[in-house]
């Protein structure tokens, strides 16, 4: 152990302080989850009337103030005995550090509370997102800590502990697993969903489209540029409707973990790249996403994936195939495509791509939503919008062009509509990861303009929405390029490592409260 | 956890490309980056151009009659389109060796980028009842111009070595900016200071004046105007201690409520003219003087033109001149004197810090929390945390024995204010320990009572003028807890969420210094290289404009339309109407003997609570000699009046206006005709 200085500039009183605020808050969050675990049956009554008898009460304080003073002593005492004198405060600071991640244990069980949370959504997300950051801080400290009392090179906690895992299993399952327990996931996935209440889709879904006999009205009823569904709608493949339409959406949905997988893991290592597929699984806005259409722009996910993934490794033929496949599904993809030909566009190696790929996107888009749909007859930019900017702008591009011109109208009015449940429900579950990218804006952004042009259908239940899949995908986009870019340098693989556990940590309450996995849909 | 990795970004700006082959990517980007600047600036100039209507524009999309005013925007659009795509491409096809010229131009205009967005922030009637939506707003065009402001001044120099031209162009912004230097350098040391003390001086005189003239006008209220002026009269006059008789009648006593020993550092200075007119001058004076010890405090961490800068954004925060209009009180002075003790502490006069921490003490028991947590966040920032210490103990022990035992005594073994956090009190408890023990043993239930609209609001109204900037470090985290403990936590009493009252003191006072401390890290972390001056240059931009936008929509400087003091929006100097109000109230206060002992409505109440007796109708007449009344009364004014005159106790001696006098024991020939013009009931009572 070499003796580096956790922070020699600061004195020593004020090191002294903070150590000491550390483990009082970490005692307080022990005291916590005792005390959550003791009220557990009845934390939904005191926390709705507060009522309590006074012995109660103060035993609940006494409960949070005793592991307080008791870790904090025991701390500071154990660092009193430290034999090497000079180095007592060193240790005390740096055990405060490394045991950390308590304060994000203890905060973490009432999430996990199954009716505490079932009236309060938006508390639930807001104390998640706290805990979620408070974990990553937590994390944080403790990677950091144990990185500055060992070689830089070295292996951090995280994959300390994913090593002895690793060891536990049989070397010729090693490549197999993660992608087993992805398959397991997915096949749950998928018989859940064909167990979901097929009359929950609407009518034109249910109903196979009787007399579909061209072209112009499959797209109609498709009411996108998803020339893949042509085939789909015309051969009336929805029949019997509902449980098929649940087991293809549940198929195309789930199996888009595979590609996201490999995707991760060609940057971040087949263990991190296991976790982000499972969040993908886990995440709760996703059994939503375009359900009720024929054929939702969720279901582009896994194309997508495999078409960066295929775009990176620079297999042209082959990306350029997928990625004509993705835009199939919905025009809208293209912008995926341009948010991914602008990040390669920034980076060395894949300049060119990027340029060729927003290119392409843009006027991909601009074929298929300015000529083929309104040639075709296709109202899909122009309904929807009517009336929701007053007099002057009825369709996309005279909406756009509203936005364009009078941005500060469109930001007041989307941010009256939009509320705090809506960004809550969207990046809690990925405890604020996409946030963090280098250029997050521009992951955002295709949610942020078809939320802004959409903006009366998102006032009631923002995650059913298209913008809602523009979230999510490229949400796992600037996820897996936020983790890239932290696993680079072995400064910054310690954050790496606490921004994937406190995705963790916001994923596993999210989806038991939210998700369908574990509970059923909301 | 850091939610946007500014080095990384810093980064890649810095290898942003310059050589030859990268030339296409360099096109794009230049191209769309001068599309975007000319756009926005010309529809900045659009929107100027049609101010008059701006407000229905950014609130309805509308633009009034006129459908071709439409085509200005649109045109706008085009010609930035065509110019940038012209330039651009002659740029780069007749002359490649200016292209990095041009691009190193493109991105140093780069804050163009959100002029488009700034013209709304300057028309407050778009944002009327809308203060959500505005501070969301305005927290975006924030941090867009933190991001622009980092994009240009982190910009690549010019490469010289490809193009002389470029190169004379560098030379000559070179020397221009060396000049720039040399000027700075030759201005006289002490011009920051004296920036500031302009500041202090235009602050006090333009709040004294406004404050002085509500008062005149009797639109201040016997809560709190009426009730410190009895006060601090009383004090002077040797009268009973903190005896303030519109509190409560006679005997009425505040030192249960505020213990405000300052009242006998004020008294000296009253005497010299016995009108609650003084305090509001001392008001104005010490709450404009505060953004001296915040210069002098911010020139030690982060040098004289920052701490200008910080000082003049105090001047500006909405929530200082809310507190400041709001008749007169205590708590606002507190930041003038902690800033002091912290000024002194950090410039070892001890001395003058342990004075300073005297009269900070004296000038409110919370006041001493306020100091507490200034000498934690010492303590946690690593400046002089010995001294950090002992201030945190100092103030929380104070605090501790004048609320805890003084005050608490005085109230006759109960807790004032409490009621403002009716919800935290469990049952079977009272007083704040209750309070205490819920935030402890429920924090869910505490978080519930927290999760309100206004709260959100008010927190931004906080925070947004300094662009969050003190939240930049834990350290802003522990600058907050005051105000939470203070005005969030709070259930069900609305003046303690809104700006326009004193509470927002609580925050100030932690929060500049929390900015300066923040400053001064960056300064650090820009020596040790970790970031760019650039950096820390984009938040200052950010910190500006975040002032500037707030301070107009919300404060009392920039325009007077919607401008809040206390309840109501704020009345701003006299018209016809008032000066005959000042002329009728006037008429009858000649009437009223120095010393005599005075009911008056709550609005009148200020202008005759410089004697030992002056009671507010609202309660009751007490023992009062004198009624003074102003028409129509309110509900329990009315009854009082009623009462004292169908009771023939009191005769009506003179109106004026809409004042009415009446003394007891006078002639009761003119109370009819007020009892019926009241509509009371005085022979019908009499009647059998």
């Amino acid at each position: 152990m070499t003796d580096i200085d956790l922070d020699s500039n600061v004195p020593g009183v004020t090191r002294l302080v903070r150590a000491g605020a550390l483990l009082a808050a970490q005692g307080v969050a022990v005291g916590f989850a005792i005390n959550t675990l003791r009220l557990w049956s009845r934390l939904p009554d005191f926390v709705a009337s507060n009522k309590m008898s006074v012995v109660e009460r103060g035993g609940i304080v006494a409960w949070l103030i005793l592991p307080a003073v008791s870790w904090s002593m025991g701390m500071l005492i154990g660092s009193a005995l430290n034999p090497r004198v000079g180095h007592r405060l060193q240790f005390l600071e740096h055990w405060s550090r490394r045991s950390a991640w308590v304060i994000a244990l203890g905060l973490f069980p009432v999430l996990l509370h199954p009716t505490l949370w079932r009236t309060r959504t938006l508390m639930f997300l807001l104390t998640t997102a706290m805990v979620s950051i408070v974990a990553w801080s937590a994390f944080r400290l403790t990677q950091k800590a144990a990185f500055q009392r060992r070689e830089a090179s070295g292996p951090s906690d995280f994959e300390q502990l994913s090593g002895y895992v690793t060891r536990l299993t049989p070397p010729r399952l090693r490549l197999l697993l993660p992608l087993l327990v992805i398959a397991v996931g997915v096949i749950y996935i998928i018989t859940r969903g064909v167990w979901l209440d097929p009359t929950a889709v609407p009518r034109l879904v249910g109903d196979p489209p009787v007399g579909v006999h061209s072209v112009r009205q499959a797209f109609v009823i498709l009411g996108h540029g998803g020339w893949l569904g042509v085939p789909i709608v015309a051969l009336k493949f929805l029949r019997p409707p509902g449980h098929a339409h649940i087991f293809f959406w549940s198929l195309c949905i789930a199996t888009a973990a595979f590609p996201l997988y490999l995707w991760a893991k060609s940057h971040l290592g087949s263990k991190i790249a296991l976790i982000v597929a499972s969040c993908y699984l886990c995440m709760p806005t996703l059994r939503t996403i375009g359900r009720q259409e024929v054929l939702p722009l969720g279901l582009a996910a896994g194309l997508f994936f495999l078409a960066a993934h295929q775009w990176e490794r620079k297999r042209y033929e082959s990306a350029l195939v997928v990625s004509l496949l993705t835009l199939g599904v919905n025009e809208q993809a293209a912008w995926w495509f341009c948010c991914l030909g602008l990040y390669f566009a920034t980076n060395e190696g894949t300049r060119t791509a990027g340029h060729w790929l927003v290119a392409g996107a843009i006027a991909y888009f601009v074929l298929i939503a300015g000529l083929v749909l309104p040639y075709l007859g296709v109202d899909a930019y122009h309904g929807s919008f009517k009336g929701l900017w007053g007099s002057r702008a009825v369709g996309l591009f005279e909406t756009l062009r509203v936005a364009v011109t009078n941005p500060a109208y469109v930001l007041a009015r989307w941010f009256e509509l939009q509320g705090l449940l809506f960004w809550l429900v969207l990046f809690v579950p990925f405890a604020f990861l996409p946030l963090v990218a280098r250029n997050w804006l521009l992951w955002l952004a295709p949610g942020v303009v078809f939320a802004v042009v959409g903006v009366g259908h998102l006032a009631g239940m923002p995650v059913t929405t298209g913008a809602a899949a523009h979230f999510i995908v490229l949400g796992f986009a600037a996820a897996v390029t936020t983790l890239t870019r932290l696993s680079k340098t072995a400064a910054t693989r310690q954050q790496a490592s606490a921004a994937v556990l406190a995705w963790v940590f916001a994923v596993i309450p999210c989806v038991y409260q939210l998700g369908a996995i574990w509970l059923p849909a909301l | 956890m850091r939610l946007r990795s500014e080095s990384n970004v810093e980064a890649s700006i810095e290898r942003l490309p310059l050589a030859r082959d990268e030339l296409p990517s360099r096109f794009w980007a230049t191209s769309v980056l001068l599309t975007l600047e000319l756009l926005s600036f010309g529809l900045c100039a659009w929107q100027l151009r049609s101010a008059d209507a701006l407000s229905s524009l950014v609130r309805s999309n509308e633009l009034g009659p006129g459908p071709e005013r439409w085509g200005g925007a649109g045109s706008v659009a085009a010609i930035a389109t065509f110019i940038s795509l012209v330039v651009a491409l002659a740029a780069l096809t007749w002359g490649r060796k200016y292209a990095c010229l041009l691009q190193t131009f493109v991105l140093r205009c780069a804050p163009l980028l959100v002029a488009a967005l700034l013209p709304p922030l300057f028309e407050w009637r778009a944002w009327v009842d809308r203060d959500l939506s505005h501070v969301l707003y305005v927290l975006a065009v924030v941090l867009a111009t933190k991001k622009v402001f980092y994009v240009a001044l982190s910009a690549p120099a010019i490469d010289q070595k490809h193009c002389p031209e470029c190169a004379k162009v560098g030379g000559h912004l070179s020397r221009l900016a060396f000049e720039f230097r040399t000027i700075a350098r030759a201005l006289p040391r002490h011009l920051p200071f004296f920036i500031v003390l302009a500041g202090v001086i235009g602050y006090a005189g333009f709040f004294a004046y406004f404050t002085i003239v509500h008062h005149r006008n009797a639109l201040s209220a016997s809560l709190d105007m009426g009730l410190e002026d009895n006060l601090v009269w009383n004090v002077l006059h040797r009268g009973p201690l903190f005896k303030s008789s519109p509190l409560g009648g006679p005997t009425a006593s505040h030192l249960g409520f505020h213990a405000t020993w300052f009242a006998f550092v004020l008294a000296p200075l009253y005497a010299l003219r016995q009108s609650a007119e003084t305090l509001l001058l001392i008001q104005a004076m010490l709450l404009g003087g505060a953004a001296i010890p915040l210069y002098l405090l911010g020139r030690r961490y982060v040098g004289p033109w920052q701490a200008a800068l910080v000082a003049l954004c105090y001047l500006l925060y909405p929530g200082l001149h809310g507190s400041n209009l709001y008749d007169f009180h205590y708590l606002p002075l507190g930041p003038f004197f902690m800033w002091f003790v912290v000024y002194f502490v950090e410039s070892r006069r001890w001395v003058w810090a342990t004075i300073f921490i005297v009269l900070t003490l004296s000038v409110r028991e919370d006041v001493a929390v306020g100091l507490g947590f200034l000498g934690g966040l010492l303590l946690l920032a690593g400046r002089r945390p010995k001294d950090g210490l002992l201030l945190l103990l100092v103030g929380a022990g104070y605090f501790l024995v004048m609320k805890g035992v003084v005050m608490h005594k005085a109230m006759g073994g109960s807790d004032a204010f409490v009621h403002q956090y009716k919800l935290l009190i469990p049952d079977g408890d009272s007083g704040f320990s209750g309070v205490i023990k819920t935030i402890l043993s429920n924090p869910l239930y505490t978080l519930s009572t927290m999760m309100e609209r206004q709260k959100l609001i008010y927190f931004m109204q906080i925070a947004l003028p300094l662009a969050f900037l003190p939240f930049r470090r834990p350290i802003g985290l522990w600058a907050a807890v005051p105000g939470l403990l203070f005005t969030l936590l709070s259930t069900e009493y609305p003046p303690l969420l809104m700006i326009s009252f004193q509470y927002t003191a609580y925050w100030s006072a932690q929060l500049f210094p929390a900015s300066l401390l923040n400053l001064r890290w960056m300064d650090q972390r820009v020596r040790e290289g970790v970031h760019s001056a650039a950096w820390r240059a984009s938040w200052v931009a950010a910190l500006i404009l975040a002032t500037l936008t707030t301070s107009y929509q919300y404060g009392a400087l920039m325009q007077h339309d919607i401008t809040m003091g206390g309840f109501g929006r704020y009345h701003f100097g006299s018209d016809a109407a008032d000066y005959k109000r000042r002329a009728d109230l006037r008429l009858l206060l000649r009437q009223i003997p120095p010393m005599g002992k005075v009911v008056a409505t709550e609005n009148v109440v200020p202008q005759v609570s410089n004697r030992p007796d002056a009671y507010t109708l609202r309660i009751a007449v007490f023992d009062a000699d004198y009624i003074l009344f102003r028409l129509p009364a309110g509900q329990y004014e009315r009854e009082h009046v009623l009462e004292a005159i169908e009771s023939d106790t009191f005769g009506v001696v003179a109106e004026s206006g809409e004042f009415v006098l009446a003394k007891r024991g006078h002639s009761t020939d003119k109370n009819a005709q007020f009892i019926s013009r009241m509509g009371g009931h005085r022979y019908d009572r009499h009647r059998p």
